[in-house]
């Protein structure tokens, strides 16, 4: 019998930017990207965005430090990215086109080595149960979750 | 202090100081505040409220603080986090231009414990005045890595030097203050001067001053000395009845006097013709040697105390009884006034040191380590090294702040990082800019040796690099690998594209026909460096060593290949 282990990490994701307070009713959703999406630069203008979610290319990366760079290039001054991706475990590389995972550390690490603040950051479990017994799972590495980092661009 | 300096940049200093004696350090400690305080810069002192400095410190109206320092032993431990936190918040109130003197050993542990967790701290100093530290591990591995290094006496910086290659030692003379000196000089008395000599002891009834050493000596040159007084309070009380058994046994009771603490110098280098200092035990710079020469009175030195600086002051040494026969026979006349000492034993010194250590030409050794300082020398380096003959050429790739080079006469390294190289070069160790994707500017088999450390996991192509490993090396040249087994902890670092396993390093090896001659995994786990720079033999030890077997212990794969 077919049972979803994990939750549609879109809806895990949603659930994240509800809890940290980033929605905006007035926001001006700029064209949202494909988590394929690869290339660098990024096609937007420099300092012209107010906010950013980036959720799929990081793993996919060749070199992450080049899309912190056009992640801080993109953003006004005082504005905050939100960045997720898949915590290290065994379960990582059943996505064929991820090329590398992070932990909370490094996740933190590649935005705060790159002047940005960080604010926050964490684990989020992907397991599909409701919330108050997701918790507890967040704290356990081996499983499928993700890893976020909320920074704010100097 | 002038009214310009903005509040955060003023310079201060602090002081501190377990009390536990009162001896040459601690009075140093009391002269330094003294000449602190009268040329306006704050200074405090840290020491237990009931302890004798403390005592003489608020006498004299110094602002002192109540810490305390608990023994580092088993039966005091407990003691050790109630002292810790208080010491802690003195500490986090500091301007980050305060220099904090750590005054001994036990203090300079604590005062590094409590600055390892404070975001921005003060800078600390260890002042040594002995060099009994520079024999112990665990505060070489504190010096090496935290603090500046001020050494009171020539011969104590040599040591620090000699035993922590590529740590800055900063040397300051001993000194006594200007009022002090003039005061001496007033109250200089022709010497005794009737027929042979009277020599004069002052010290304390401690083993490392040697006295007894002395009584041997003496006796063996009854004719070169009229009588000896020994001015030293009996700090060991066993020390002092063998020193007393000994003079009797001797029958030299009637010419050598123990005359035990004395307060009033005046008097009784009127009564002395030379002053010896006969410590066989580690010690910077005396400060009875200024005063002695301040009266007017030479003096006789151990050969270890000797140093260049004493070059043309009334000072000589001796290590055969002979020699200070001879040199109780040959006592220079000169007098010196407390001005030409004051250029050399003066407080200018010091201060312009602690100066420059307060401003901003010592903030690098405040900031926390960068990344390349984690990659400084492991305690475990041998694990290493061992594997090579120290003729060897070598070539070490991705050599980062190239600590390889100490250990090899004939070495090179290439580092993709300028700042890394640029760090290398400062200590004087042969490093060149250059990125493992391109060819290696070296000729083939030019290399009896290659040294490839956590560098495979960086590089988009390990292969290409190890067929350039190969070519540089000549036949039976051998290449040490090592790099993150694939476990968990490979992703905290972002610059990380791959991990390995035992059998992917070898292959990689196999495969550009290298022969593989052994291979493993070796601990990486937190404070395992330290923990090997303990060792005598400076590898992991083995229990240690033999946990990386184990597969959720943070371990590297290494290799080690013959190009056949």
């Amino acid at each position: 019998m077919a049972r979803p282990m994990a939750a549609d990490p879109r809806e895990a994701l949603e659930d994240l930017v509800r809890e940290l307070g980033l929605e905006r009713a007035d926001a001006q959703l700029s064209p949202v990207l494909d988590a394929s999406h690869t290339e660098l630069p990024l096609p937007y203008a420099d300092a012209s965005l107010d906010a950013l979610v980036v959720a799929g290319p990081l793993e996919r990366a060749e070199d992450p430090v080049a899309w912190a760079r056009d992640i801080r290039r993109v953003l006004r001054p005082g504005s905050s990215v939100l960045a997720v991706a898949p915590d290290a475990g065994r379960w990582v590389w059943n996505d064929p086109l991820v090329r590398r995972p992070y932990t909370r550390k490094s996740l933190r690490l590649l935005f705060a080595d790159h002047q940005f603040s960080v604010r926050s950051s964490g684990y989020r479990s992907l397991a599909c149960v409701p919330a108050p017994l997701r918790v507890p799972l967040d704290l356990i590495p081996g499983r499928p979750r993700l890893t976020w980092v909320l920074a704010l661009r100097l | 202090v002038t009214a310009s300096e903005p509040r955060g940049r003023s310079f201060a200093v602090w002081i501190l100081d377990d009390g536990l004696i009162m001896g040459g350090g601690q009075r140093f400690a009391l002269r330094l505040a003294g000449v602190l305080g009268r040329s306006g810069i704050q200074t405090r002192l840290l020491a237990p409220a009931d302890s004798a400095l403390a005592e003489e410190a608020r006498q004299r109206g110094l602002d002192v603080g109540d810490v305390r320092f608990p023994r580092l032993l088993p039966p005091a431990l407990t003691k050790i986090p109630a002292a810790l936190t208080p010491l802690r918040r003195e500490l986090s109130r500091a301007a980050p231009s305060t220099v904090v003197i750590g005054n001994t050993a036990r203090c300079q542990a604590y005062a590094t414990a409590a600055l390892l967790t404070l975001r921005r701290g003060p800078v600390l100093v260890h002042l040594m005045h002995e060099q009994d530290s520079a024999n112990r591990r665990t505060a070489r591995a504190v010096y090496r890595r935290f603090g500046a290094l001020v050494a009171v006496g020539e011969n104590a910086a040599q040591t620090y030097r000699e035993r922590l290659p590529g740590v800055d030692v900063a040397t300051v003379s001993n000194f006594l203050d200007m009022a002090e000196m003039c005061r001496i000089e007033a109250a200089r008395t022709p010497p005794p001067n009737t027929g042979a000599p009277v020599v004069g002891v002052l010290a304390r009834l401690i083993p490392e001053k040697g006295i007894l050493e002395l009584v041997e000596e003496l006796s063996r040159i009854p004719d070169a000395w009229s009588s000896a007084r020994i001015a030293a309070p009996p700090q060991n009380v066993e020390y002092t009845r063998a020193v007393r058994a000994r003079i009797a046994a001797l029958g030299l009771a009637d010419r050598i006097h123990l005359l035990g603490e004395i307060t009033d110098l005046d008097t009784y280098f009127s009564e002395v013709d030379v002053l010896v200092v006969p410590s066989v035990g580690n010690e910077g710079q005396p400060t009875v040697i200024i005063e002695s020469i301040l009266y007017g009175r030479p003096v006789i030195v151990r050969q270890h105390l000797w140093a260049a600086r004493f070059g043309d002051l009334p000072i000589s040494s001796y290590q055969t009884p002979e020699e200070l026969a001879h040199a109780l026979g040959h006592l220079p006349r000169v007098q010196l006034s407390a001005e030409e000492l004051e250029l050399r034993f003066g407080a200018n010194e010091l201060l312009d040191t602690l100066r420059h250590l307060g401003s901003g030409a010592a903030s690098s050794l405040t900031v926390r380590p960068s990344y390349f300082d984690w990659h400084q020398e492991p305690g475990y380096y041998r694990d290493v090294t061992r594997h090579f003959a120290p003729t060897d050429r070598i070539l070490d790739v991705g050599c980062g702040t190239a600590w390889i080079g100490d250990h090899f006469a004939d070495y090179v390294g290439i580092d993709d990082s300028s700042e890394a190289v640029e760090q290398a070069r400062a200590r004087g160790r042969n490093a060149v800019v250059h990125s493992v994707d391109d060819r290696f500017p070296f000729e083939d088999g030019s290399f009896d040796g290659v040294v490839v450390k956590d560098l495979l996991e960086h590089v988009r192509d390990p292969a290409a690099v190890v067929r350039e490993i190969r070519r540089v090396l000549r036949p039976n040249g051998r290449v040490f690998a090592s790099s993150p087994d694939a476990q968990r902890w490979v992703w905290d670092d972002y610059t990380h594209l791959r991990p390995f396993t035992r059998v992917g390093y070898r292959r990689l090896f196999c495969d550009q026909r290298l022969a593989i001659d052994a291979d493993g995994y070796e601990s990486v786990m937190p404070g395992i460096g330290l923990i090997s720079g303990l060792s005598r033999r400076r590898r992991r030890p083995w229990p240690l060593a033999e946990l990386a077997r184990l597969p959720w212990v943070r371990r590297n794969v290494w290799v080690l290949a013959r190009r056949a």
